[in-house]
């Protein structure tokens, strides 16, 4: 018997064999009737009220900042969004933070399955915010559209992708300091940048490729993310 | 109704925490005794499916344990527990709530009738972090019974609770042992020595004991303590 065989072998005689149907589970000890939606719902309603309203607050100054007619307010822009990426990742890892995830885990939506919610959630709002701001500033600044989404969104993705790669590898206590540093690093990116090359001359397929790099780079650390980690230790 | 337990093992690195454990859990109190570190937490978590095991299985009426159905039927009080610091009681079980799936109006309901069992009525819409440690862990044991668990963990849920409430505590827990798996895991000998129908023992993250408190010719506590290598002094 080689390796393969034997645990193919092992398998089998450690698999389980259904006793009931799922249906017959469900009407016998389950009977629950929550969907996808009501726990969308509840996540909502129970966000992080801080991380809320400091998100309101940082959206309405935007707003403002669009009011002005000048290619300043684009970089300006850029450089304060990754603030809105470490208000996402707190908001994320409130589980953590409050020591819920052991009972969250153990409810029938598991951590994964809040974690996805809550990811959902706030990525999907944020980036919603990043076309809708980009829209405004092509209208003032008679930029390329894909140029601003690039120039707003890149230290956006590169601070959700550090962040969420620190929250995920170090300890509680030692990320902040990592979320922090990371955020304040990527602020500084777009102040970098525009001391180097003027918006105007960013050719949209060079800005297109850097932003749907570090998109999918924050996208792979959103799925490492959600997924359970065991990290119970042995006490 | 049976919680099957097959040559389940979890190691960490080169510590194997929990050791090839074979049992078979069916419904009524089961107390869990062992020193710290012999592995009952482990165990427990991985009964309640977030923590894998390194090898073996675990399963309820056919189901995994890492099965969205299994937990469905699962009840969990940890040894500690965090809270968002914003909730109220009531916010903090409607949202345990959702999470186990219950519809809002069955979970208010239940919600209600649970503040009332845990004497937490007139608290219900105070912050937890106003509350004190007796009354965090009495709105645990809540939370925990929110579904009509067919399987119930709980790990030290009688800690930080006052003399009367813990004798409340002990004859809820014997109640719903009466048609659910409960597995009580706690340092307080008296109190799985009145209402255990079963005494697992657990040490270096194997099972030293499991039967009847009639099967022991002694007072539970001498038994503990023997098996422990302690003296009654200590």
């Amino acid at each position: 018997m080689n390796d393969k065989e034997i645990k193919r072998a092992l398998k089998n005689a450690y698999k389980i064999t259904p006793t009931d149907s799922e249906y017959d589970f469900l009407r016998k000890y389950g009977k629950r009737s929550t969907r996808l939606w009501d726990i969308l719902l509840t996540e909502f309603r129970y966000m992080g009220v801080q991380s809320l309203i400091s998100a309101a607050l940082l959206i309405a100054v935007f707003f403002l900042i669009t009011r002005f007619d000048n290619l300043e307010t684009t970089w300006f822009v850029s450089g304060s969004m990754p603030i809105l990426a470490l208000i996402l990742t707190s908001g994320l890892g409130r589980s953590e933070r409050y020591g819920m995830q052991e009972l969250e885990g153990a409810s029938r939506f598991s951590l994964r399955f809040v974690k996805s919610v809550r990811m959902f959630i706030l990525g999907i709002t944020t980036l919603l915010f990043i076309v809708a701001i980009s829209v405004l500033l092509s209208r003032k600044t008679d930029c390329n559209l894909f140029v601003l989404i690039g120039v707003v969104g890149t230290p956006y993705m590169i601070s959700v992708f550090g962040n969420l790669l620190i929250t995920r590898r170090w300890h509680v206590k030692e990320n902040i300091i990592g979320c922090f540093a990371v955020t304040l690093l990527s602020c500084v990116l777009p102040v970098l940048m525009k001391k180097a090359i003027s918006l105007n001359v960013i050719e949209p397929f060079v800005i297109t490729i850097v932003f749907a790099a570090v998109t999918a780079l924050a996208v792979r650390e959103s799925v490492l993310y959600t997924r359970e980690r065991e990290d119970f230790a042995w006490n | 109704m049976e919680l099957i337990l097959d040559r389940v093992t979890k190691q960490y690195a080169s510590k194997i925490a929990v050791d090839r454990i074979t049992v078979n859990l069916k419904p009524g109190v089961i107390g869990l005794l062992g020193a710290n570190g012999a592995g009952k937490t482990t165990l427990m978590r991985m009964i309640c499916g977030i923590l894998n095991p390194s090898s073996g299985t675990i399963s309820f009426e056919g189901m995994d344990a890492s099965d969205e159905m299994y937990r469905d039927a699962l009840g969990y009080l940890p040894q500690d527990f965090g809270y968002y610091p914003n909730f109220t009681g009531m916010d903090f079980l409607m949202y345990m709530a959702a999470l186990k799936g219950l519809d809002k109006s069955e979970a208010k309901r239940k919600c209600n009738e649970l503040l009332k069992t845990v004497n937490l009525e007139n608290a219900a819409n105070k912050k937890i972090k106003t509350y004190s440690g007796g009354m965090k862990q009495r709105l645990g044991i809540a939370q925990a019974v929110l579904n009509d668990p067919k399987i119930l963990i709980l790990d030290e849920p009688t800690s930080g609770l006052d003399p009367k409430e813990r004798v409340r505590f002990r004859n809820l827990i014997a109640e719903l042992g009466k048609d659910a798996i409960v597995i009580l895991s706690t340092h307080i000998v008296s109190d799985v020595e009145h209402i255990a129908d079963r005494i697992l023992m657990m040490k270096e993250g194997n099972i030293i004991f499991d039967g009847n408190i009639s099967d022991i010719n002694e007072d539970l506590e001498t038994f503990y303590l023997k098996e422990f290598g302690g003296s009654e002094d200590e």
